[in-house]
């Protein structure tokens, strides 16, 4: 009896940290899947990478980082990391980076993120008009409070990535297509 | 020479009935078991509420294959937070105890084995609220809460409902 008590408290013990794993703000994936691998890709990356091209980043500090143009471009070819776009339905409707998830910052909320499947271990890419577009800051500030651990801010937004001829999609593509 | 052979195996096993009186003493039972038991229910809370930093202690470990660490990282703090509640609540001392006890042990193998790589960081024991670099004083800390829960396992008497 004693060693099927001993049984019962690691059971039921190991039940609530499962539970209480799946509905905490903080929960992380049973197995590392391949975002985490993603991370420590990039990371390993950016240390061999030229200083021209060098991300800053360090997963161990939870805080979002600036990335520029090339370097949202690299991680956009290798599939590596989410784009999100924090602009309204309107605009993004007319054009966005291609396979970009919309987050409207004046509708984002927790079950927004669990809607569009963003996992805390993802890399994110945040995106917004140009250089003086607020909403990508303020969209990075709340991922950054919910603990999601990769978060970047493309600054030159949609402007730059258009005018660097990199991939887009939406109705005003099409049209001047 | 019998004579003091004889006082000196007198006065061995008296020294031995006081200890022994000491260990089983029922206000030293409570004191270690209230001690113990919210060290483990704080090491416990910490834990849980910041999984990724606890993610990067065991990863600095480099003892778990890289699969497990998440399981591990879910299920041990509240282990450690129920094993340590049941024991300041006396209830199930004995088998809350053999848990403490156990856990005790594999973290003390995993600094020993740690400082034999040579390898310098944060255990994360209780998160980075109360850092503690691994070495010979997180060893004897370990080995005094071990020998502690060891104690209440042979000494402790039944649970609190069986009173």
């Amino acid at each position: 009896m004693f060693y099927v008590r001993i049984l019962i408290i690691i059971f039921v013990a190991a039940l609530m940290g499962i539970i209480y794993n799946s509905v905490s703000h903080s929960s992380i994936p049973f197995f590392p899947g391949e975002s985490n691998n993603y991370a420590s890709e990039l990371k390993h990356k950016s240390e061999n990478l030229p200083d021209s091209v060098k991300w800053e980043y360090n997963p161990e500090v939870i805080k979002w980082y600036p990335i520029r143009a090339d370097q949202a471009y690299f991680v956009f070819e290798k599939g590596m990391a989410k784009f999100v776009d924090p602009r309204d339905e309107w605009d993004f409707e007319e054009i966005h980076i291609k396979n970009a998830i919309n987050i409207p910052v004046y509708k984002f909320s927790e079950d927004m993120l669990k809607l569009k499947k963003l996992n805390k271990e993802d890399l994110i890419v945040v995106y917004c008009e140009d250089e003086y577009c607020d909403n990508g800051i303020a969209l990075c500030d709340s991922l950054i409070d919910l603990l999601y651990r990769n978060v970047f801010l493309y600054k030159g937004g949609i402007d730059e990535w258009q005018f660097a001829g990199y991939p887009l999609e939406g109705t005003k593509v099409k049209k001047n297509q | 020479m019998a004579i003091c052979r004889l006082s000196f195996g007198r006065y061995k096993s008296k020294k031995e009935s006081i200890m022994r009186k000491l260990l089983s003493n029922k206000y030293f039972l409570l004191g270690s078991k209230i001690i113990i038991g919210l060290i483990f229910v704080i090491s416990g809370i910490i834990k849980i509420s910041n999984p990724f930093e606890f993610v990067e202690s065991v990863n600095n470990f480099k003892m778990l294959p890289p699969e497990l660490v998440n399981l591990f990282v879910i299920i041990i703090p509240w282990v450690e937070f129920s094993a340590g509640l049941l024991l300041v609540f006396n209830i199930y001392p004995k088998e809350s105890a053999t848990i403490i006890s156990g856990l005790l042990v594999i973290f003390t193998i995993a600094v020993v084995v740690a400082l034999l790589k040579s390898l310098t960081f944060n255990c994360g024991c209780l998160g980075n609220i109360f850092p503690q670099e691994i070495g010979a004083l997180k060893i004897l800390e370990n080995l005094v809460l071990l020998g502690l829960s060891i104690n209440i396992l042979f000494n402790s008497s039944g649970n609190s409902f069986e009173k």
